[in-house]
């Protein structure tokens, strides 16, 4: 690659990644809005996973279930310190 | 572009962050963004600016969409509680890929964080969704 194309292919990287059109505290408020609706249907699981007289299905549910928390508690701690957006403190 | 392919570009780029990672980690740290910008070979830039000029927030946007009007015809008008077990597992197993959707999104406007996240939990994350989500997709 030459010396004018790298630092090029550089900035497009940087440029596309700093989000345009997608602003920290948007992502964030989107990612609460779906993580909300995440842990309803956790509720619907338990109950399921409790409550289905059939033991395939209630093994379907139970695993599902532990999928979604360990789905939604890595999300959690992979955005640990993005909060600072909502409040309205300075993006990182 | 596709939410098959949005989550399919994802995986490529998370797997050239962790190969550039196991193989130029020095004392446990490993900075992509600074290993793009000093020392990256020709080929680990190109493949990189290509995959991200590619992906736009709106894909990933779009992606989420394309999921939401899935769960929407698996709802097919009936409410959460109405579902049948394997159907809420299916509804949920979607939404599991808007959070890890939305995780990336979050990630692409914390700019360097992106590739962090890529390297350190995205690319397990997304090899996960992607063996029960993709079917559920195409």
């Amino acid at each position: 690659m030459s010396y004018v194309a790298k630092p090029l292919t550089i900035a497009v990287v940087i440029l596309v990644l700093s989000g345009c059109c997608a602003t920290l505290r948007n992502a964030v408020s989107a990612y609460g809005t779906v993580a909300a609706e995440q842990a309803q249907e956790m509720n619907g699981l338990l109950k399921r996973c409790v409550s289905e007289k059939s033991l395939a299905k209630r093994a379907e549910a139970c695993n599902g279930l532990e999928t979604s928390i360990d789905a939604y508690r890595k999300s959690a701690i992979q955005l640990e310190g993005a909060a600072s957006a909502n409040t309205g403190g300075s993006q990182k | 572009m596709s939410a098959v392919g949005v989550v399919e570009s994802l995986m490529k780029l998370a797997t050239v962050v962790t190969d550039a990672a196991a193989s130029n980690t020095k004392n446990g740290k490993f900075d992509f963004s600074s290993f793009l910008q000093g020392g990256a070979p020709a080929e680990i830039t190109s493949a990189v600016s290509s995959i991200v000029g590619a992906l736009t927030p709106n894909d990933i946007q779009d992606a989420i969409n394309t999921v939401n009007a899935k769960q929407k015809a698996l709802l097919d008008g009936k409410s959460l509680s109405e579902l049948s077990t394997d159907k809420l597992v299916q509804y949920s197993a979607l939404t599991d890929t808007k959070l890890t959707l939305s995780t990336a999104l979050v990630k692409q406007a914390e700019k360097a964080d992106f590739f962090l996240w890529l390297q350190n939990g995205g690319l397990g994350d997304l090899m996960k969704i992607a063996q029960v989500v993709i079917p559920l997709l195409i």
